[in-house]
């Protein structure tokens, strides 16, 4: 089960090494962009969106569809993550704010139930079948070479672009008024909304946010992943585990532990393939023996 | 003795779940003047103003004011339209700074009253510039509650409600908000304030009702009330 032999030659050698952290870094930062809407909902409005992952599908699908129109990368991406975000909103208003403050079991019904009829959605509209969108035109361009390994630029991209995002989301919860009045409404809603906010609205807007985080990070994995119904799924089970290792609510947690939960994935394909997945359960069963808040929460769990 | 019927309730009855708080609770504030509201613990003072900002459903009767209906207006209609309120416990947002929680109270009310800003606030709360920048929850009692009254007035209010703003204060304090209330009363603000310290409120308000078992059983001006021993007998037991 496990080739150390292979991961210390990989290791050794530049090129090798360097593949598997950019590949490392890619799944990472992707996965840090679903984990930081899943923890941002969580931590303001106390629900766990148990259909975070269909945003991530719905805006891999839109950014798809917009491709083929318009042959633009960057607008299938903006396409992508306004899509999850309007979805978001939507699901919000009609379904999941109607069940806020209830049994958590009543939040998976109704997750579950989204997820099941927007799959079902996905594969009227667009198929039951595999999709490749491929790599865009746009960085059909010569790798760069970093330390002997080669890095395609669009995976240079793709880290540089989801790190900005993660910056901005951070600015815009602590610097902002918007993001001033959903904390404040997180702490306490009625006081706020005694205040004259309508915080249902702010509610709406920060679900349709986490929502489009989870729909750009679908669109801008488009081009590297294959797109199938379904497709929320894994990467659902693995925010999951990032919100744990990191924290309940915080970013910067989210950020730290994608970029380990990525790591773990790409070295361990090389070294131990048939164990990536039992070691990400490892990791977050330890962090949750000996800190069970998360990395980068103090106190005690919510 | 006749009241201008500025602000009026008529027969309001309000539940939380199904125990039954008010019970056709009529009360009338005069535009301008400070009303006390005093009467026992759990009398229903704090209901009542709950029901004024609309955290608590109105199940029946009317709530107007300036002759337009109120009583199906969720809270935060209810505080643009000119009700500013300020709860019982502070209720800062203790994770927020000072400047960042009067921020969040920011607005100009829909009468176009604009008359409180930063700036403003500063000068009426000198204590509150030198804080702004600490978090609101690190602050004792006495500041949280002036920030809680100023976070209020940064909303621009045409009537002010105030729940208990000296429970649990230092009788010094205590003085510093009634000192605070009466610059209030010069921006002809409409203060409702209810209370259980009638010293307090002897010192501050023009008119008084008195509050038992979720009704009113007594309005007048607090002149009148001082001189009459058996009413403040019978229900403040003074």
């Amino acid at each position: 089960m496990f080739d150390f032999d292979a991961l210390i030659n990989c290791f050794g050698m530049a090129s090798c090494a360097v593949n598997q952290l950019t590949s490392g870094l890619i799944i990472g930062m992707l996965l840090f962009l679903v984990a930081s809407g899943l923890t941002l909902i969580f931590g303001v409005l106390n629900v766990i969106n148990f259909a975070h992952g269909t945003f991530y599908m719905v805006g891999a699908y839109f950014a798809f569809s917009t491709y083929l129109f318009t042959e633009s990368y960057l607008l299938s991406a903006f396409v992508g993550a306004l899509g999850a975000g309007i979805f978001g909103i939507f699901f919000e208003r009609v379904l999941i704010s109607k069940v806020y403050g209830q049994d958590i079991l009543m939040q998976l019904l109704v997750c579950y139930a989204f997820i099941l009829i927007t799959d079902d959605l996905v594969k009227l509209i667009w198929g039951t079948d595999y999709i490749a969108m491929g790599i865009p035109d746009e960085f059909r361009l010569a790798p760069f070479r970093i330390f002997g390994g080669y890095v395609p630029p669009l995976y240079a991209f793709l880290i540089i672009l989801s790190l900005v995002i993660g910056i901005l989301t951070i600015l815009l919860i602590s610097k902002t008024r918007f993001g001033s009045i959903v904390r404040a409404a997180a702490e306490n809603s009625p006081m706020v909304s005694a205040l004259g906010i309508r915080v249902p609205l702010y509610f709406a807007l920060l679900f349709g946010l986490g929502c489009a985080l989870a729909g750009i990070a679908g669109a801008l994995a488009a081009p590297v992943r294959s797109l199938t119904p379904g497709m929320g799924f894994g990467i659902l089970i693995e925010s999951f585990i990032v919100t744990v290792i990191g924290g309940m609510g915080s970013i910067p947690g989210a950020l730290i532990a994608a970029i380990i939960l990525g790591l773990t994935r790409s070295i361990g394909s090389v070294g131990f393939p048939l164990f990536v997945d039992g070691l990400m359960f490892l990791i977050m069963a330890i962090v949750l023996i000996f800190k069970p808040t998360g990395l980068f929460v103090k106190g005690s769990p919510k | 003795m006749k009241l201008n019927n500025y602000l009026s309730l008529h027969k309001l009855n309000v539940y939380y779940g199904t125990s039954q708080i008010l019970f056709d609770l009529s009360l009338n504030a005069t535009k301008g003047k400070t009303l006390a509201l005093l009467g026992r613990n759990g009398a229903g003072k704090s209901t009542t103003l709950k029901s004024l900002i609309g955290l608590v459903p109105i199940k029946s009767g009317s709530y107007k004011i300036n002759d337009k209906n109120f009583e199906k207006l969720v809270s935060y209609e209810i505080s643009k339209r000119g009700v500013g309120y300020v709860p019982e416990d502070r209720q800062v947002f203790k994770s927020h700074t000072v400047e960042e929680n009067l921020l969040i109270g920011a607005k100009i009310n829909s009468n176009k009253k604009d008359m409180f800003h930063l700036n403003e606030i500063y000068k009426f709360f000198p204590l509150l510039k030198d804080l702004k920048s600490r978090d609101a929850g690190l602050l004792s009692g006495g500041e949280q509650q002036m920030l809680s009254i100023a976070r209020t007035l940064m909303g621009n209010p045409d009537i002010l409600l105030l729940d208990e703003p000296s429970e649990g204060l230092a009788p010094i304090i205590v003085q510093d908000i009634a000192k605070l209330i009466k610059n209030l009363q010069k921006t002809e603000v409409t203060i409702i304030i209810a209370e259980q310290n009638i010293r307090f409120c002897f010192a501050i308000a023009d008119n008084v009702a008195l509050i038992d078992k979720g009704t009113i059983v007594y309005e007048n001006t607090i002149s009148e009330l001082k001189k009459d021993t058996k009413t403040l007998k019978k229900y403040l037991a003074v």
